[in-house]
């Protein structure tokens, strides 16, 4: 009865007419980010944050949510239509997806497409609505060692689960805890590692970090080379499924959005694995293995469902324990923050407009994307072929407008043009910005949790080992970073034996 | 300019290396503290230890490896154009000084046009101050009049 009172709360609040029209600007700008190749919705959600500051809490994080799980959207788009993907969930699709559309079948590929999207993203909701209170009451109990525990277990899954090997992102999400540490220590308030910088007193600023890792580091690898793209030009005729289409795809629906679902809670998995664990299920439970990749339907609809399915799970650790799992939710956790609200076991409590009114707006913006995406396919194509070179300026142009908004100086501007530079050279060195972003974030809580817990226990690290959710979270941790390891020893033993 | 993939990793692990030896010595420098109460300096002290440790780990795999296999990688070889990066680098790094002379309207005109012309495939003079003119227009009255974001006046006062 208390979730019913809540949602119905959150309805009032989502269908007020500026959170709508936020809302159906959110899921419009995602769904275009979806479509642009080489510009991901962590970078448009930071591109966004600064115009948002007039904005109330609860109208922003409606608006940045959107881009999010609207960026999922779009991203299938050209990957059925022109075998590009705008988005790195959507890599997947091109496989069935483009056959599809070279076979004619262009429509229900974008309608399962769609549909696999909202009932996905559905379900997701409805298990982010149902999760979140409870284990946000859980997690109230959670003293310093758990948060720690925790945060380490997050941090150590991001490092596992990102692409490159285990090693550099591990030197990646140290490096991102390095570079949480300047600014005024939060216990002590000495300044630290600021150097005599005045603008390093406050920290590193998240929001030019991340448009510079993120933004500007991707405009800079465009530039590198001119992207070539078949034009599809063919009329794009019946886009909902057939009976079917849909007695094929039903399955892989539902297991899309269960998987989606477990993938999005884990940090670091998010909807990019989900995608790819979905697609690979799909095969080994088809009668027809053999066919995939020749434009089978249940590869697009799986793949599709799973990513919007993990992007909703992906808000349940955010809401309930202050945990971003991907890059995107990593920047939102930004957004959050300045906008004065703390992500954690306290938001759904402190916050209920908040908390509700965003679940809310998430139905009414998955609805308006099936709406967006079926009529609009054609306008979304034309997108794709603007040629770069006019997009490009803009796209720097908005970052920097986006990077002075924030506190109207110019060291904003500075700090997002140097994180352009090193995303842009950790790329060529294949050091991935996602650990660095995440350690980033995660460090001030990681270290003030550390250091109340060593107080607490007099210097004693075997307290951690004294509570049941520490000694899970640990050993998770260790079980990962073993077995990162052992395909090395085993390697170096067999080089051994073999005499190398 | 070709680069193998083993050098890249030593030059990479090295840089890391010497950083995280930079933020040992100040963190060292700060207070850090005990183990029973950890100061300002103690976390940050043992981040770079442990970033130090990964570098070299790194570094040695790199060498290790150069052993068994050199693989080049195509990435930063001649295909790359260098001259759009460096260009958009340097106006990048410039505009918070044009945006402060000539302020908002003047600096992101020239921000469009610049790269429109100036990087290739450069376009007609038409397509560069039509497109600069319209983009720097419409955003200044997006930003300055609707989202009130105050840009420095500059000289020409706009």
């Amino acid at each position: 009865m208390d979730i019913l009172n809540s949602i119905a709360n959150g309805f009032g609040i989502a269908f007020q007419l500026n959170n709508l029209l936020l809302c159906f600007i959110g899921v419009l700008f995602g769904t275009f980010t979806g479509v642009l190749p080489g510009f991901g919705p962590s970078a448009a959600i930071a591109l966004l944050i600064p115009l948002t500051f007039g904005l109330s809490g609860v109208s922003s994080i409606i608006l940045l949510c959107g881009i999010y799980y609207g960026a999922m959207y779009g991203g299938s788009t050209t990957s059925i239509l022109v075998n590009i993907p705008g988005e790195a969930a959507s890599v997947i699709t091109c496989l069935d997806g483009y056959a599809m559309a070279q076979a004619g079948r262009a429509g229900p590929a974008l309608g399962i497409s769609a549909f696999g999207s909202l009932i996905g993203g559905t379900i997701g909701i409805i298990g982010l609505m149902l999760i979140a209170p409870p284990l946000a009451d859980f997690a109230l109990k959670f003293g310093p060692h758990e948060i720690f525990s925790i945060m380490f277990l997050g941090l150590t899954v991001i490092t596992y689960v990102s692409r490159g090997p285990v090693l550099k992102c591990l030197m990646m999400a140290s490096l991102g805890l390095i570079l949480s540490s300047p600014g005024l220590d939060m216990i002590s308030g000495t300044p630290r590692l600021t150097f005599g910088i005045v603008d390093l007193e406050d920290g590193i600023p998240i929001v030019p970090m991340a448009m510079g890792l993120f933004g500007i580091s991707e405009v800079f690898l465009n530039l590198e080379k001119t992207i070539q793209i078949d034009i599809y030009d063919k009329t794009i005729k019946h886009i909902l499924p057939t009976l079917k289409d849909w007695a094929v795809s039903f399955w892989a629906i539902l297991r899309g959005s269960t998987l989606g679902f477990f993938c999005g809670l884990i940090p670091g998995a998010g909807p990019v694995i989900a995608s790819f664990i979905s697609y690979a299920v799909e095969k080994k439970v088809s009668k027809y293995p053999e066919k995939f990749g020749t434009g089978v339907i249940e590869g697009v609809a799986g793949p599709e469902t799973a990513n919007n399915a993990a992007v909703q799970a992906a808000f349940i650790p955010l809401f309930t324990l202050g945990i971003p799992v991907t890059p995107a939710i990593a920047i939102l956790f930004g957004a959050f923050v300045t906008h004065g609200i703390v992500p954690g076991p306290l938001l759904i409590s402190k916050h209920p407009d908040l908390f509700w009114g965003v679940i809310a707006s998430m139905y009414i913006g998955n609805i308006m994307l099936l709406v967006l995406n079926l009529p609009l396919i054609n306008i979304w194509v034309r997108i794709v072929r603007i040629p770069y070179i006019f997009l490009f300026p803009l796209i720097l142009l908005f970052c920097l407008i986006g990077a002075f908004s924030l506190d109207f100086s110019m060291s904003a501007i500075y700090f997002m043009c140097i994180f352009g530079v090193i995303g842009y050279i950790m790329k060529k060195f294949e050091y991935e910005p996602t650990p660095l972003i995440m350690g980033f974030i995660l460090g001030p809580l990681m270290e003030k949790s550390l250091r109340q817990s060593l107080i607490i226990s007099h210097g004693s690290f075997t307290s951690f080992f004294g509570k049941p959710i520490c000694m899970i979270a640990l050993s998770l941790a260790a079980v990962l970073l073993i077995t990162n390891i052992m395909p090395y020893l085993r390697s170096k033993r067999m080089a051994v034996g073999t005499g190398e | 300019m070709k680069i193998d993939h083993n050098k890249k990793e030593q030059i990479s692990s090295l840089f890391l290396l010497l950083f995280s030896g930079f933020i040992c010595f100040f963190s060292y420098k700060l207070s850090m503290g005990s183990i029973h109460n950890p100061g300002v300096g103690f976390f940050p002290f043992y981040m770079g230890i442990i970033l130090g440790l990964l570098s070299i780990r790194n570094f040695i795999k790199a060498v290790a490896q150069r052993k068994i296999a050199i693989e080049i990688i195509k990435t930063l070889n001649n295909n790359i154009n260098w001259k759009n990066i460096i260009i958009t680098v340097v106006v990048l790094f410039s505009f918070p000084l044009l945006l402060k002379i000539l302020g908002f309207l003047v600096s992101s005109f020239l921000f469009i046009a610049f790269f429109l012309r100036f990087t290739k495939p450069s376009q007609r003079w038409l397509v560069v101050l039509g497109m600069g003119g319209a983009v720097a227009i419409s955003f200044y009255f997006i930003f300055q009049y609707w989202l009130k974001i105050q840009f420095p006046p500059g000289i020409f006062g706009i």
